[in-house]
């Protein structure tokens, strides 16, 4: 892990929930990752996924959802506050000492994500590319988080 | 640590998990025709086997759903997990 302070990063982040047969883009596998157009669309469950997109975009993403779902039983919420975002450079095996999961390269490659717990705190996590690891937390954790694994950097 | 396999997510820490009490009990058909003692016997009363048990549990801090699962009672062994919608295997 690099020595850099973790700097939150301003995203727009939109649950979906619906049948996995009507999203109007391909449906991640069970843990996985896919792209829609130039979002992230991380796999939260067999009904439910969060897109990931660039700020100040989640009104527009959710009017394509709603759109695409029209007539459908289907929901889809703004959940931009709900958490903090930070990428971790290098930090698998920091994570490691308080999740786990199992996040051996040979397991836990690029393009998958994960809802786990590090420590107490609930984390999704999503790995962007060999070495970045994105953290999603909730923002009464993010200190809580922030510290320990800056914790375990150091000692 | 005890490892339980997800039906969605696959093995995680039992930490991320919530019991929920004996799986497969259906709700009454018609409640109101049930007696005070039936209604009590549904609402309250379970099975205590020693051995495999069916019952549910739920992924609190992973996909948050609800799944079933065979455990042994009395080694703590997960023998299987299924979706709420599968037969155990
Ligand atoms: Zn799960």
């Amino acid at each position: 892990m690099t020595a850099e302070p973790l700097v939150p990063i301003d995203l727009a982040q939109i649950d979906v929930r619906v049948a996995p047969d009507l999203l109007p883009f391909a449906a991640p596998l069970e843990n996985g990752v896919t792209g829609w157009n130039d979002r992230d669309v991380l796999w939260l469950g067999p009904d439910e996924w969060l897109v990931v997109s660039e700020p100040q975009t989640a009104s527009t993403v959710a009017r394509e959802l709603h759109d695409a779902l029209a007539g459908h039983h289907h929901s889809v919420l703004d959940v931009s506050a709900n958490r903090i975002v930070f990428d971790l450079i290098d930090g698998l095996e920091v994570l490691s000492s308080g999740c786990g999961l199992d996040l051996h390269p040979t397991r836990w490659r690029p393009g998958m994500c994960a809802q786990t717990l590090f420590r107490k705190a609930q984390v999704i996590l999503h790995q962007r590319d060999e070495r970045t690891t994105r953290v999603f937390v909730r923002p009464s954790f993010e200190r809580d988080v922030i510290d320990r694994l800056a914790a375990t950097r150091v000692s | 640590m005890l490892l339980i396999r997800c039906p969605w997510c696959g093995p995680r820490d039992e930490i991320e998990f919530r019991y929920g009490g004996q799986a497969h009990i259906a709700y009454p058909a018609d409640p109101d025709a049930l007696s005070d003692a039936d209604w009590a016997d549904f609402l309250f009363m379970r099975d205590n086997p020693r051995g495999p048990f069916r019952e549910r549990w739920y992924h609190v801090h992973g996909c948050r759903r609800w799944f079933n699962a065979v455990r042994d009672t009395s080694t703590h062994r997960f023998v299987a997990t299924y979706r709420i919608d599968e037969e155990p295997v």
